[in-house]
């Protein structure tokens, strides 16, 4: 049964769409990923146009982060001081990032810009996760392998503005979490993702931030990252599309549920390893269709 | 543009005064019996209202007609859309990456563009009378944003537009398409594709004879969105700010429902 989808204006099969839902739910449940990095690429190529798949993809996030942060929530592992911090930040960044994103749409750019932030990204992330869980992999192969430590203190930690943050047993400078979370929020905008697969390992590695509530904070601020995205697209480019964003949800909702039982099955290393190749998967792919040539050279677009 | 111009007569006739009325209801009459008794060819579809629905995946119309004319008579149908701007592309390969360097703007390229006819059109009329009667995409009156002036540009760039949209199943040439049954009958199916926008689809249809047009009939289409959809279009452009609370407020109790659904015990 196909679906005219009413804002994206593309008429698509309904089992398509839940299935893409399931498939990104099931993989983003068995690596406890948003898989907004997936998703968001594969609309675009079943041919939704860019603008409406990363403002819709944005929505769907909105959902599925708060599914998860309710979880995380009630173990008291959301650390809320934090999440205010880098919310703020984000809401800031997000905000730049959806005017960045109709000046590039208008100046026919976005599409480069969507890729090229993809490739360099996913590129970046999957090739240190890559590295990181063969090392672990290899560390518990060699037993007594020792590890380093967590965090070093660097300039970073001699900014103003310091804050106590309990729950993460920080004291820092606020204007590290939030110009964190401004850069992710820029990068949340024009790629149609949470931006969780470089929050956390930022929050980990650069804030020091205890790894329990990280997953927990991270999502308690991706909520209203997307959902300022929302807002704002829906209201300056009316590219939201709730119809498309909540099939995707069904989907990704069952999905998600098969794919986290799935995952307790694998090794912690093993997991990271499989999400590192499939981030860099995506990264490779669409390095690839930067590179080669175009089917034809030249491209229509409808304008409003 | 035929209901238009009818209803500015009858309000016109209705301002007339009582003297005038008999002489102007013969004129009418004139008006009306005249086109019927001049024309050789009249047309019709199986629907003149196409309606996005939700579960819209395209359509078939078909159109059908009478013609007062020869066994080798010809017939062509030129069916357009609405109007709209279109943006062309040029990718050019920059430091090893292909990026998008050159845009033309069409500001008044029509949305969608069928040209049905029995054969050929070069094998039916000359290229002065096509391009009078404006037969063939090549006849299409376009503006640019900024005008193209080098010729051989222009042609590129139009050959670009016709080959993207033709890809797109947009613009199309389908020769043969037509059925001219005996010289007297005719039928053609009309492809709309999912990717219509709403708007009126103009269609014309031409009766050609040795060479010469001799007859010419219009009619319209009408592509509305409508139902659940055509709503929530409706509301997302016109309360944006109400449309985007909302979408959030339905992702917040959507994801929250989900967790309530999956709760470990």
């Amino acid at each position: 049964m196909y679906i005219y989808l009413p804002i994206a204006e593309v008429s698509m099969h309904i089992a398509v769409i839940i299935g893409l839902g399931g498939g990104v739910g099931f993989l983003s449940g068995m690596f406890g990923v948003g898989g907004g990095f997936l998703m968001t690429p594969l609309l675009i190529f079943l041919g939704v146009p860019p603008a409406i798949a990363v403002s819709t993809e944005a929505n769907q996030i909105v959902a599925s982060s708060v599914s998860g942060v309710i979880a995380h929530w009630r173990r008291g592992n959301v650390d809320f001081k934090m999440g205010g911090i880098l919310l703020a930040g984000g809401v800031v960044g997000s905000s730049l990032g959806v005017l960045l994103f109709s000046i590039l749409r208008d100046i026919g750019q976005i599409d480069l810009v969507i890729k090229l932030s993809y490739v360099v990204f996913l590129g970046l992330i999957g090739g240190m996760m890559l590295l990181e869980s063969i090392r672990a992999i290899l560390r518990t192969r060699q037993a007594g392998a020792r590890r380093g430590k967590l965090h070093q203190h660097n300039w970073l930690h001699g900014l103003p503005f310091k804050m106590r943050f309990r729950k993460s047993k920080l004291y820092i400078s606020a204007l590290l979490p939030f110009f964190l979370a401004a850069m992710v929020g820029v990068l949340s905008a024009i790629m149609g993702v949470g931006g969780g697969f470089i929050l956390v390992p930022a929050m980990i590695y650069l804030l020091g931030m205890p790894t329990y509530v990280v997953i927990g904070t991270s999502l308690f601020q991706i909520i209203f990252v997307t959902a300022n995205i929302t807002v704002l697209q829906a209201v300056q480019t009316q590219t939201v599309d709730f119809v498309l964003a909540g099939l995707l949800l069904f989907g990704a909702v069952i999905g998600a549920q098969i794919g986290a039982r799935f995952g307790t099955r694998l090794k912690g290393e093993q997991l990271r390893g499989l999400l590192a190749l499939m981030v860099l998967g995506v990264s490779v792919k669409l390095g690839i269709e930067l590179i080669t040539a175009p089917v034809d050279v030249f491209a229509v677009e409808f304008m409003k | 543009m035929s209901t238009l111009t009818l209803s500015s007569q009858t309000v016109a006739l209705f301002k007339l005064k009582i003297g005038v009325r008999l002489c102007l209801a013969v004129i009418l009459l004139g008006f009306v019996s005249a086109p019927l008794s001049a024309s050789t060819i009249i047309a019709d579809l199986s629907r003149k209202d196409v309606a996005i629905t939700t579960d819209f995946h395209g359509t078939e119309l078909l159109l059908f007609g009478a013609v007062k004319g020869e066994e080798d008579d010809d017939i062509v149908v030129v069916f357009s859309g609405p109007q709209t701007k279109i943006a062309s592309r040029k990718k050019e390969k920059v430091n090893g990456i292909w990026v998008n360097t050159e845009t033309v703007l069409w500001q008044n390229a029509p949305s969608f563009y069928q040209l049905l006819s029995t054969r050929p059109k070069d094998d039916i009329l000359s290229p002065a009378l096509q391009a009078e009667y404006r037969i063939g995409q090549d006849y299409i009156p376009l503006q640019t944003k900024v005008p193209i002036i080098s010729q051989s540009d222009y042609a590129e760039w139009f050959e670009s537009l016709n080959r993207n949209m033709s890809q797109l199943g947009l613009w199309k040439t389908r020769v043969g398409d037509v059925e001219l049954i005996r010289g007297a009958l005719f039928r053609a199916p009309v492809l709309m594709p999912a990717n219509i926008i709403p708007g009126r689809y103009e269609v014309r249809v031409l009766h050609i004879s040795k060479g010469t047009v001799r007859s010419e009939y219009s009619t319209t289409v009408r592509v509305t969105k409508q139902g659940i959809g055509a709503l929530i279009f409706d509301i997302a452009h016109r309360y944006s700010v109400f449309y985007g609370l909302f979408a959030v407020a339905f992702a917040v109790f959507a994801g929250w429902l989900a967790a309530m659904a999956f709760r470990r015990s």
